[in-house]
């Protein structure tokens, strides 16, 4: 109800205040009304009294009056005459209307009446009034009722006195006489008329029969209140107050009333009220003054730490208010100052740990940012690592020489392998991992597996035989990369413990809906095995199967560990059955859902159906794998298990008139079997003509004038990819094939030169300066289109091998451009040109997005040289054409220019990514900024002249937010330094400061001019 | 699309937030103090306010404290530089403090622009369009 405490305040004290003054008042209206009704009664009592003494005097003296004519005269004596003078003279008094004398028998004998006397026709006979007989029988004067005469207009009372003979004492005469009793009247209104007091007279009936106000009297009215026998009675009523006394006159009698209003009598004490009122209403408004004068007081000091509260609110601290000068607010300032104080300690050392906490926080970030950092700072050099000794392995290297790069390689991928293991065992526990599901072509999946397992397999001498059936194109919506995870680390588990043999994976396909395929991958390998009691801890984290093993293989442990929580989240679980010293089969079940092919590879497999093959090897699977394969292709094909046995086909063949046209051998076979049966094709004229192709190890050198001098016409890679079979035997077929570009090494590092033609679809001109000197690097003279009309216009002209595809162009943008040449409708010569796109957005979605609309591959910007490289690479590897030393010099310098680009005052690549690769909005930017930032610098040099470190502070804050908009690095770091530094450094330092940014304002101002706005 | 009001005293910054706010279709609104947003705020229907931390006048936090008391319940994205050094409340903490207040988000200068949208376009979801191309 009350908000205020100053309210509340006024409201309490006007309650004490006031309630004892109005109690007391009451209080003494009471004791006074009390007081004022008993002096009232007494002085009506008094009055009524005295009135009864006056009324029963006026009668006792009418009384004596007759007596005493009646005896001093011997009135009944007298004659008639002097009967009528001396009652003549009586009625001269006024108390007296008139007189009678009146036989005994009611006669009246004489009559008399004031001023006037009666005719005779007036005497009337008493013998029938009550009163009279009354008096006759009872020998005594008898005062009769009070009657009012209506000619004279008075009340008049009859006495009737009788007269007695003295010598016989009988009854002579009767005096009637008829007293006035309008006198009374008279001394009624004469004792009430100074007073405010009414007083009048009843008769026993109530009748009022004497007022001060004659009216009253004249109408006979009745006194209304009950009349009390009694001689005298009290009545207090809420308006009037009454006395009444008795009078007797003979057996009759008389009432006096004395009454006095209530308000007149309370008049007194509702004077006092009204004094208790003003004066209860003088106080109040003093004490309200005095309280509001002295919460003014009190108001001050509590305003003063509301305001303290307020400002430690906002986070000022410290603030010691003074004295308030009141005891009470006094202690509580004291007390606020106290808290205040510690609060300010407490606060400090929340911040303080807030510090630690933040500190600690960014060190908890940075280490995921560094964890996450590992796999681009760590796995970049590895892969060049890696790569690298991948080539030196590849050349002309002496026994030594190669061990020692083999070792290299294989610590190189060892370690690359636990720093993959540790970032997704910590991703998987923290949950963060996330499948990115899109759709893949399982075959390419496997062909990527195997490039990746294929050397570490063969360098050791094992058969990897990978897949080891016909597969038939298939897409699905999944991971591909961490099924690709799963099958790596198990296929390198088992080349890891495998010495020799061969290591097997085994894919089948089971449709389980229209849409559900559940694929049964198994990775069997003829290795060392697994003891039973170890199967238990297989999948533990950091468990190996022996503590020896683990020696002698190495290796983090968390392979299995990861790759079985993989196949867990993927909706599957890994098996394992082993036999020790037998080998090992680890198997697990994944259920996929299937997809659209995205791009349909047509196999032109009518060329080859009429050829003749042969298959060189020694190992059943290869042959089971290719018999498989050529079955499908329908080939006619021949297997030979051993260079004998081939020896005995060929010459089948020969003798039969169906020669083999291509004869595919294992470089694996025994000894030197291969050779020799080499030699021995080439020495046959008749078999000359047959094509030659090795089915050659990664892992083993390749002496390519030597292969070629054996009668070699094409290598193919091992494990057998069917595509890879495919396209070598087209190859060979249609005799377009050399040794070099079959051979083809799948190593993304090696340093090329293509001779491709290639289109190039990018507006802005970063972006294109960019891609096409690197493509110039590579030695590629790319076609330019810088909008999507633009792109489909020269798509119509000109053949391409590869166009690279800005997603975000204006008008018709890259997803649309690639719809128009990919609908299947379309008259595009390039219909099926493989379509990379380019997109900042390294997004999961946008990918899929590519895909969708029909692109074959996705290159992120800023685009890596590498990246760039590897797309080539994969898409026109039979474009490539070696090159090394000059690519080798080319990267120096072009690694130096971009040292050099970035050494500008502004990061044009990075600007261009800012703002999305959207000239306008650069334009726009940079122009706000290059108008803007002479004021701010201005501001900022007038701040220095004053020497205001704080606001310079804040203003270098504000420099450093502009310049981070335009990618100004250098100007950006030099406000940072302002803005850290400004409170502590000196004078002259703070201008030298200054004058650095402003140096380096105005350079880049230039800059920005030239290089943004005033490009066209 | 969503009214955004944009609040920063840097006339690049709020050129740069508009450019990149209109290519996701938005209508922003600029002004380049904190005491200037009551009265956009009273007179549009804002369905996002990004403020600035250090400015002149009324600064970020105060602002957000007054939009997070009022009954429009605006988002609010607050940002601020990069914090200089990790002992000093000026930047970086003050970010801290703007969620403390009710901000729904905190973006550290340079703004990274994806992010920007990102964060944006989920604050307005709903009123929010697919991002044009250009």
């Amino acid at each position: 109800m009350f908000s205020s405490l100053r309210a509340h305040l006024i409201f309490l004290v006007l309650l004490a205040a006031v309630i004892p003054v109005l109690i007391a008042g009451i209080l003494v209206t009471q004791r006074s009304n009390t007081y004022l009704e008993q002096q009232s009664i007494r002085a009506l009592e008094e009055q009524s009294a005295g009135l009864a003494d006056r009324i029963k005097g006026f009668f006792d003296l009418r009384l004596n009056e007759l007596e005493l004519l009646d005896k001093t005269f011997g009135f009944n004596t007298l004659s008639r005459q002097d009967q009528t003078n001396v009652l003549t003279s009586l009625l001269q008094q006024q108390h007296y209307h008139g007189f009678s004398i009146v036989e005994p028998d009611g006669t009246e004998m004489l009559k008399l009446a004031r001023d006037q006397a009666y005719p005779e026709n007036h005497i009337i006979n008493w013998s029938t009034d009550s009163l009279f007989q009354q008096t006759v029988s009872s020998r005594e004067t008898q005062f009769g009722l009070i009657q009012f005469d209506r000619e004279i207009r008075e009340p008049l009372m009859t006495i009737i006195m009788p007269l007695f003979n003295y010598q016989n004492g009988q009854l002579d005469t009767l005096l009637v006489g008829s007293i006035r009793l309008k006198k009374l009247w008279e001394i009624l209104s004469q004792i009430n008329k100074s007073r405010d007091t009414t007083s009048f007279v009843t008769d026993q009936t109530g009748r009022i029969v004497a007022h001060e106000n004659p009216v009253v009297a004249i109408r006979g009215q009745y006194y209304d209140r009950q009349i009390t026998d009694s001689n005298s009675g009290i009545e207090i009523g809420p308006e009037i107050i009454a006395v009444t006394r008795s009078v007797y006159l003979g057996d009759k009698q008389f009432v006096i009333v004395t009454e006095k209003p209530a308000s007149s009598v309370y008049a007194l004490s509702r004077d006092n009220i009204k004094a208790t009122l003003i004066t209860s209403l003088i106080l109040m408004f003093f004490i309200v003054a005095i309280t509001v004068l002295q919460w003014r007081n009190i108001q001050r000091p509590i305003a003063r730490l509301l305001n303290a509260i307020r400002e430690i609110e906002q986070g000022n601290f410290n603030r010691p208010l003074g004295e308030a000068g009141l005891t009470e607010l006094d202690q509580l300032t004291d007390s606020f100052n106290q808290m205040s104080h510690s609060l300010d300690a407490t606060m400090e050392a929340l911040r303080e740990k807030e510090r630690i906490a933040r500190e600690a926080n960014l060190s908890n970030e940075a280490k995921s940012i560094f964890l996450s950092n590992m796999s681009h700072e760590i796995r970049t050099p590895m892969n060049g690592v890696i790569g690298i000794t991948e080539l030196l392995l590849d050349s002309k290297l002496d026994q030594d020489q190669y061990g020692k790069v083999r070792l290299i390689k294989q610590n190189a991928e060892s370690l690359l392998n636990l720093i993959n293991d540790i970032l997704d065992l910590s991703k998987i526990e923290a949950g963060e991992l996330n499948f990115e599901i899109y759709e893949f072509d399982l075959n390419r999946l496997l062909a990527e597996i195997v490039s990746v397992i294929a050397f570490s397999a063969q360098a050791k001498g094992l058969e990897l035989i990978c897949p080891a059936a016909w597969l038939d194109q298939h897409w699905y919506h999944g991971d591909p990369g961490r099924i690709r995870q799963v099958l790596i680390n198990l296929l390198s588990n088992a080349i890891k413990f495998t010495e020799s043999g061969e290591v097997v994976l085994n894919i089948e396909i089971e449709a389980v809906s229209d849409q559900q395929d559940a694929l049964h991958f198994s990775v069997t390998d003829s290795g060392i095995g697994i003891e039973p009691q170890q199967l238990a801890h297989l999948f533990d984290r950091f468990y190996q199967a022996d503590d020896s093993p683990a020696r002698i293989y190495g290796g983090s442990g968390l392979g299995l560990a990861i790759s079985q929580q993989l196949v867990n989240l993927m909706g599957g679980e890994i098996n394992v059955q082993s036999q020790p010293g037998m080998g090992s089969s680890f198997s697990f079940t994944i259920q996929l859902e299937t997809a659209a092919a995205a791009e349909n590879l047509v196999l032109h497999t009518s060329e080859l159906e009429q050829l003749r093959t042969l298959a060189v090897s020694a190992n059943p699977r290869v042959l089971a794998l290719l018999d498989d394969i050529f079955g499908h292709w329908s080939l006619h094909h021949q297997q030979a298990d051993s260079a004998e046995a081939a020896g005995s086909l060929l010459q089948q063949g020969k003798d039969s008139d169906q020669a083999f046209d291509i004869i595919l051998i294992d470089d694996g076979l025994p000894g030197n079997d291969t050779l020799e049966l080499c030699e021995g094709i080439q020495q046959d004229h008749e078999l000359k003509q047959m094509h030659l192709i090795l089915m050659h190890a990664l892992s083993q050198p390749v002496d390519r004038d030597r292969l070629s001098a054996a009668g070699f016409t094409a290598l193919l890679d091992k494990p057998i990819d069917q595509n890879k079979l495919l396209q070598t035997l087209l190859r060979v077929v249609r005799g377009e094939t050399s040794l070099e570009t079959a051979s083809q090494t799948d190593s993304a590092e090696s340093y090329q030169r293509f001779n491709a033609s290639i289109l190039v679809v990018e507006d802005n001109l970063t972006n294109q300066q960019v891609i096409l000197g690197m493509l110039n690097r590579l030695g590629i003279e790319a076609d330019l289109a810088q909008d999507g009309a633009e792109a489909l216009d020269k798509l119509k002209t000109n053949t391409y091998d590869l166009v690279f595809m800005d997603c975000q162009l204006p008008v018709i943008d890259g997803y649309e451009v690639t719809r128009q040449i990919r609908s299947v409708d379309s008259t595009e010569i390039n219909a099926n040109v493989p379509i990379v796109a380019m997109t900042a957005n390294v997004m999961r979605s946008d990918i899929e997005h590519s895909l969708k609309v029909g692109m074959n591959s996705h290159l992120g910007k800023p685009i890596e040289s590498r990246k760039l490289k590897q797309i080539l690479l994969s898409w026109l590897p039979e474009h490539c054409i070696p090159d090394r030393d000059q690519a080798a010099d080319d990267d120096a310098n072009f690694d130096q220019q971009d040292q050099k680009r970035q050494a500008q005052t502004f990061d044009y690549a990075k600007l261009s990514q800012h703002m999305l690769n959207d000239e306008h909005l650069m334009k726009t930017v940079v122009s706000t900024f290059v108008d803007d930032i002479p004021v701010q610098m201005q501001k900022l040099r007038e701040l220095v002249e004053s020497d205001q470190r704080n606001d310079i502070r804040k203003q270098a804050h504000k420099i450093k937010g502009a310049c981070s908009n335009v990618c100004a690095t250098s100007m950006q770091q030099l406000a940072v330094e302002l803005e850290v530094n400004a409170l502590q450094i000196e004078d002259d330092q703070l201008g030298q400061h200054f004058e650095s940014l402003a140096t380096a304002c105005s350079e880049l101002v230039a800059e920005l001019k030239t290089i943004v706005l005033e490009r066209v | 699309m969503a009214k955004i009001l944009v609040v920063d005293d840097d006339k690049t910054t709020l050129e740069y937030i508009k450019g990149i706010l209109q290519k996701d279709g938005h209508e922003v609104f600029l002004v380049d103090d904190g005491v200037k947003v009551q009265p956009v705020v009273d007179a549009y229907p804002i369905d996002l306010v990004i403020t600035d931390i250090i400015m002149p006048f009324q600064e970020g936090l105060a602002t957000i404290m007054k939009l997070k008391n009022s009954d429009k319940n605006i988002p609010i994205i607050a940002i601020s530089g990069e914090s200089a050094d990790s002992m000093n409340f000026f930047d970086g903490g003050y970010l801290e403090v703007a969620k403390d207040l009710g901000a729904n988000a905190t973006l550290t200068k340079p703004i990274q622009p994806l992010e920007l949208m990102q964060c944006v376009n989920k604050l307005v979801a709903g009123t929010a369009v697919n991002p044009t191309d250009k």
